[in-house]
């Protein structure tokens, strides 16, 4: 009987263990959208359409969501603490990067993460996310390859009409 | 004792001669024990070796104590980050309602632009500049933003001397038109070379440069317009101190990434904008034989005995030469009283 209980327990212990390991609900790529309208800078820039269809046919999931779409990450620093972590509720970048505007005195998000004090606002990880691969990879790095103006972006970057 | 002396502040230093030494430092031995290769480079080649030996001497590693104020705010500029898109100097100009610029803000080609051989600076019609180094090794070129760097104690603030220039709690370094005499001292003071003058006025003189938006946003606490205007995140705004601990992180956390310094957390007493970059600073355009100390420490000896100079002196002197010909002007006046006795 006992040993009977230690293997019972034996069997429990790896199934929990593996459960652990494996990544559970990870998100499906055929759930995620074929493209994401970026339409946050509209002062200056016409609104962005980003084909992510493309995207996720040339990269994983994690090359861009860090560790939020559950299929494990490839940033060091996340790998500490979210190498097995599940996919996250919302994981559009603005679930995260807050777009912040109008900007107060600084304040941190979460006082009690020691973690994450550096995070970028959206526009900041948007840029670094998609200027970082098209720099390495060879993508289009021109402003206005991505964007273009509206009479107001024209008027401020002094563009004559 | 202060590391960063030009010659004549050096011969005038009124804390050394408090000390043991007794006449002017010159001859102070203590100095001379210290600084004995300097001085003597001094006295073989004058101006060129003064100039040599200081930018030599080793740098200081005793902490000073500078003045701030608590929760001042600064900017953290990541060289790493910026790709030269130029949306802070578009964001600067519409902000300070400076003139239009002869190009766009679009035009890559003002990187190439060189004025007396020197990349561009900040003048009356923009605050801000970014200039590209094209550096051999790299990748990508790098990418350096100038602006008023808004020192904690700014040698501009000092050298006014009508005290145009004030620091405020919030970190910047503003300035009063009303009062400015139009004598450029602070732009010869300026460690960074940042204040301007405006040249095509001969009427409405003043001194130009970078407030930190300080009217319109910082005074709010709310970011200058170059810093919500970056794509990158290059700049980021908040408390001085989170931003240095925000760049320790960036530091630590991606070694081979960073040169292990920040720019501007002791340069000149410390800096109100702070710098991370990938490459050695002096190799994009950096200042790096700045002192650590502000450039007040290294005249304010100097600064103090010029009233002194103005005000006792001439009595003194005057004093010296009554006394010196008081009793010739006696001989005199005995000599002419002599024969009628």
């Amino acid at each position: 009987m006992i040993a009977h209980g230690k293997t019972a327990f034996l069997v429990f212990l790896v199934t929990s263990l593996m459960q652990c390991v494996q990544p559970v609900a990870s998100m499906d790529a055929d759930d995620a959208p074929k493209s994401v309208t970026l339409d946050y800078l509209q002062e200056l820039y016409k609104a962005v359409s980003f084909d992510h269809e493309i995207h996720s046919g040339m990269y994983g999931c994690s090359s861009c969501h860090h560790h939020t779409a559950g299929t494990g990450t490839q940033n060091e620093a996340c790998k500490k603490c979210h190498l097995l972590s599940r996919a996250s509720a919302d994981v559009s970048c603005s679930g995260c990067h807050h777009f912040k505007k109008p900007f107060a005195l600084p304040t941190r998000d979460h006082t009690e993460d020691i973690y994450h004090i550096d995070k970028p606002g959206l526009k900041g990880a948007l840029h670094l996310q998609c200027l970082g691969c098209h720099r390495s990879d060879g993508g289009p790095t021109g402003c206005q390859e991505c964007h273009d103006f509206t009479p107001a972006g024209r008027r401020r970057f002094a563009l004559k009409n | 004792m202060s590391r960063f002396h030009p010659g004549w502040a050096e011969a005038f230093c009124i804390e050394k001669l408090r000390k043991k030494c007794g006449v002017l430092c010159w001859i102070c031995k203590e100095a001379e024990m210290e600084k004995k290769k300097s001085r003597r480079t001094v006295l073989k080649s004058g101006l060129a070796g003064t100039i040599a030996a200081l930018a030599m001497r080793p740098r200081s590693t005793v902490a000073h104590e500078i003045k701030k104020y608590p929760d001042t705010l600064g900017v953290l500029v990541d060289m790493t980050r910026c790709v030269g898109c130029r949306s802070c100097e578009a964001a600067c100009n519409r902000e300070q309602n400076l003139p239009a610029p002869d190009k766009p803000f679009t035009d890559q080609g003002v990187f190439d632009e060189r004025e007396h051989g020197q990349m561009r600076r900040t003048d009356e019609t923009r605050y801000t500049v970014v200039n590209r180094y094209d550096l051999p090794g790299q990748a990508h070129p790098l990418f350096r933003k100038v602006q008023c760097n808004h020192c904690q104690e700014p040698a501009c603030l000092t050298s006014c001397f009508v005290n145009a220039y004030t620091k405020t709690p919030e970190g910047a370094v503003i300035y009063n038109p009303d009062v400015c005499v139009g004598c450029r001292t602070c732009m010869i003071a300026c460690p960074f070379y940042i204040p301007a003058f405006r040249y095509s006025s001969a009427f409405h003189a003043r001194i130009l440069k970078c407030v930190f938006c300080y009217d319109t946003r910082l005074k709010y606490g709310q970011p200058p317009a170059c810093v919500e205007a970056c794509p990158q995140e290059a700049l980021i705004f908040g408390r001085r101190d989170d931003l240095i601990e925000i760049g320790r992180r960036r530091i630590k956390d991606n070694k081979s990434s960073y040169v292990d310094h920040i720019y501007g957390e002791y340069e000149a007493g410390g800096t109100s904008w702070l710098y991370l970059s990938n490459v050695p600073f002096e190799r994009v355009g950096f200042n790096t034989a700045i002192p650590d100390e502000p450039i007040l420490d290294s005249v304010k000896s100097f600064l103090a005995i010029v009233p002194m100079v103005l005000t006792i002196w001439p009595a003194l002197f005057a004093g010296f030469h009554l006394l010196a010909t008081r009793k010739e002007q006696h001989r005199k006046s005995s000599d002419s009283n002599g024969p009628e006795e």
